[in-house]
């Protein structure tokens, strides 16, 4: 069993509205806001090295840009996905 | 050399995706950082995990949630500003096999419709009714509601909602939580990922007290309006952290034996 | 069915509501729909329907919108006042295009424009029938049911104060539903197919349907339902001596008993008098209208309002004969329902002033 968490995130930017609450509530720092803009003209997260694959990004979205979450120490309901 | 992202996902186990079969994802026209997505959201997963998206029949309030009706797919009839539940009633007595939930806002339910709600959970009809509280009349350009708390800027209330002018807000859930015929009533909100898992359990208990046809169930769902709060979207989580919660407490009000035992 | 019995109105329509089918009744208690309701609380429990006495009209008419929109057959009733109260939800369920059966209770019948043209917000109409017996009461409420399902629209029903308490002998007659189709627009939960949703802004449709109003085509959309509905709707109404009539006396509802009397009593003293009965009241029955306008030299309009048919009936005949207004309102002591304006005397004066007047050479 690994003990460090790593993760990685599904992440649609097209549909991204540039609200930053992913940025907020990331633990660990790891979403930053682009300097680009989307086709519909908003700032979107990219991520950075590190997560954790800790779903608090995913739960936040309100545009469900974040579509899927990875992460090497799985959860009760990665039985039920996989 | 490190790792592509591809090459990453491939060692590691998927652990959450977006429901698919009940909520249709893509763009939709709420404003950024809005909160009511989150809370359709979250129905949506319930709805999923019980497997109920073929035998529930949505009833809609109007509000912007209105136009983000189209997230949902299962059977719906919109309903006029604040009739919801009357609607949900008709449906229920006619269905009584089928889930029936209502969506409506805090102008909807508690503004316009306050009555239509306090009767559906005196008579305890057993259907399910989430208020989204955002303390705003969204859709109109954010104009003051029931529920506004006092201070609280708004299109209608520049300097603040006063007391002596227009009263104390209404505290929906506990409200309902007081009638003999409510099954289940609670307070939720959309500000954190912790408040949010919390929420997805009210509503899951909701449902199940629905389910097991014990009456009246009830879970407003407190979201962020940012733009009828003259805000920024990353401060809207904050206030309602410092100061909306503080006032609607979050919580369960009335919880039935039967659906704490299973939960 | 086929044995006359002695009831009333109330009896006849709670009856003949349940013989179609009625699953769900609301309303709320006003005087005189009171009576409707005890009878319906009556006769749906027999048939396992649900009655809500509502804890407003408001609800009640919601409550009939969910009911109806799942594929039951519903039915909501009231009288004047809890009517404009409806108007919120009566106005958006014909945009909805659910099908439900509205008795308008009146007391007098100022709400002839109201049953015809809605006193709501937006473009819609009703079929609107005025029985004026409890036999055609019984009668018109099946048909009314069919009607209903038929063109998916609301249709309403003009009883008043006097047929919910006259008691007649009548019979309940079989009636042919054969040619309805499957409700393929029913909201039951999505088993086995795409979702659908009814919608006051863009009809009822299939998610993800590509030919669905959009937003904003609901008024145009309304203006070619109602179209439709004019056309194709069988407009209904009653005549009498029309081949011989100088002058023909139209009225609607109850009322029209007793105008169809006084012409009676006055055809007896020599007078060519005839008598046009609509008795749907909307689509208006325009043909048999015209054919009095044609052979009558004028015609006179009596009802229990300040003058609301009478704008049908001159829309009909345009200008072709002069169209006279004899009717007034006119209230009993109680303010439920009608007063002297049909008493036989009085209604007999009236038709024979306006019958004289005409004879004067212009």
């Amino acid at each position: 069993m690994p003990t460090k968490a790593i993760g990685t995130v599904d992440l649609d930017i097209e549909i991204c509205k540039g609200c930053e609450l992913c940025i907020k509530v990331c633990p660990v720092n790891v979403l930053e806001m682009s300097r680009e803009f989307n086709t519909i003209g908003f700032r979107y997260p990219i991520l950075l090295d590190g997560c954790t694959g800790c779903e608090m990004c995913a739960l936040i979205c309100p545009d469900f840009c974040f579509t899927a979450i990875y992460r090497n120490i799985p959860n009760k309901r990665a039985a039920e996905i996989q | 050399m490190p790792m592509t992202k591809e090459q990453a996902k491939e060692q590691l186990k998927k652990v959450w995706s977006l429901p698919k079969n009940s909520v249709n994802l893509g763009t939709h026209h709420m404003c950024p950082g809005c909160g009511e997505p989150m809370a359709y959201r979250i129905i949506g997963e319930i709805i999923e995990e019980m497997g109920i998206q073929e035998n529930l029949i949505q009833v809609a309030g109007i509000g912007c949630y209105s136009a983000l009706d189209v997230m949902m797919q299962n059977d719906r009839i919109n309903a006029l500003h604040g009739r919801a539940p009357s609607v949900a009633t008709g449906v229920k007595r006619m269905l009584p096999d089928r889930f029936v939930i209502t969506i409506q806002g805090d102008g909807d339910l508690v503004s316009e419709g306050i009555a239509e709600a306090v009767h559906c959970a005196a008579r305890g009809e057993n259907f399910t009714v989430f208020l989204l509280n955002n303390m705003v009349n969204g859709e109109t350009g954010g104009h003051m509601t029931a529920t506004t708390m006092v201070g609280h800027k708004t299109k209608s209330t520049l300097q603040g909602r006063d007391a002596k002018v227009h009263g104390m807000p209404i505290k929906t859930a506990e409200l309902l939580a007081q009638l003999e015929g409510t099954a289940y009533s609670a307070r939720g909100s959309v500000h954190s990922p912790a408040a949010i898992i919390r929420t997805k359990r009210m509503v899951r208990k909701a449902l199940h007290a629905q389910r097991d046809n014990l009456g009246f169930s009830f879970v407003e769902i407190l979201t962020m309006c940012p733009t009828g709060w003259f805000m920024e979207t990353w401060e809207a989580p904050q206030f309602m952290e410092d100061t909306m919660t503080k006032y609607f407490t979050l919580g369960e009000f009335k919880v039935p034996e039967a659906v704490e035992a299973a939960a | 069915m086929g044995d006359k019995q002695l009831i009333d109105g109330s009896k006849a329509i709670a009856h003949s509501a349940a013989l179609a089918g009625c699953r769900f009744y609301a309303s709320y208690p006003i005087q005189p729909n009171s009576h409707l309701i005890e009878e319906m609380t009556q006769e749906l429990a027999k048939i396992g329907g649900v009655t809500m006495n509502a804890e407003s009209e408001g609800e009640a008419i919601n409550m009939v919108w969910g009911a109806a929109a799942t594929g039951n057959r519903a039915m909501c009733s009231t009288t004047v006042t809890g009517m404009s109260l409806m108007h919120e939800a009566m106005s958006e369920m014909f945009a909805a295009e659910v099908a439900y059966v509205f008795v308008h209770m009146a007391r007098g019948q100022t709400e002839y424009r109201v049953g015809t043209r809605g006193g709501g917000h937006g473009e819609y109409r009703y079929i609107s029938y005025a029985p004026h017996t409890v036999q055609e009461a019984a009668d018109l409420t099946r048909l009314a049911f069919y009607t209903a399902d038929k063109f998916r629209t609301p249709v309403m029903i003009q009883a008043d104060y006097i047929l919910t308490h006259t008691v007649e002998a009548m019979e309940f007659h079989d009636f042919d539903e054969s040619d309805l189709k499957e409700k393929d627009w029913a909201i039951d939960g999505a088993k086995g197919r795409v979702p659908r949703i009814n919608s006051f802004i863009r009809g009822t449709y299939s998610l993800g349907d590509k030919s669905a109003m959009a937003y904003g085509e609901l008024q145009e959309r309304a203006m070619e339902r109602i179209a439709y509905l004019e056309e194709n709707v069988p407009s209904l109404a009653e005549t009498g001596h029309l081949d011989d009539a100088d002058l023909v006396v139209i009225s609607y509802g109850y009322v029209s008993r007793f105008a169809k009397y006084a012409v009676g009593l006055l055809r007896e003293e020599g007078m060519k008098i005839g008598f046009v009965r609509p008795i749907t009241m909307w689509p208006f029955p325009k043909k048999e209208v015209l054919e009095a306008a044609e052979k009558a030299k004028a015609l006179a309009v009596f009802e229990l309002n300040n003058g609301q048919m009478v704008d049908d009936v001159r829309l009909t005949v345009l200008g072709r004969v002069p169209v006279h207004f004899i009717g007034r309102i006119s209230q009993d002591d109680s303010g439920f329902g009608m007063g002297k304006a049909i008493e036989i005397p009085n209604l007999t004066a009236k038709i024979r002033e306006t019958y004289e007047q005409m004879k004067v050479p212009a």
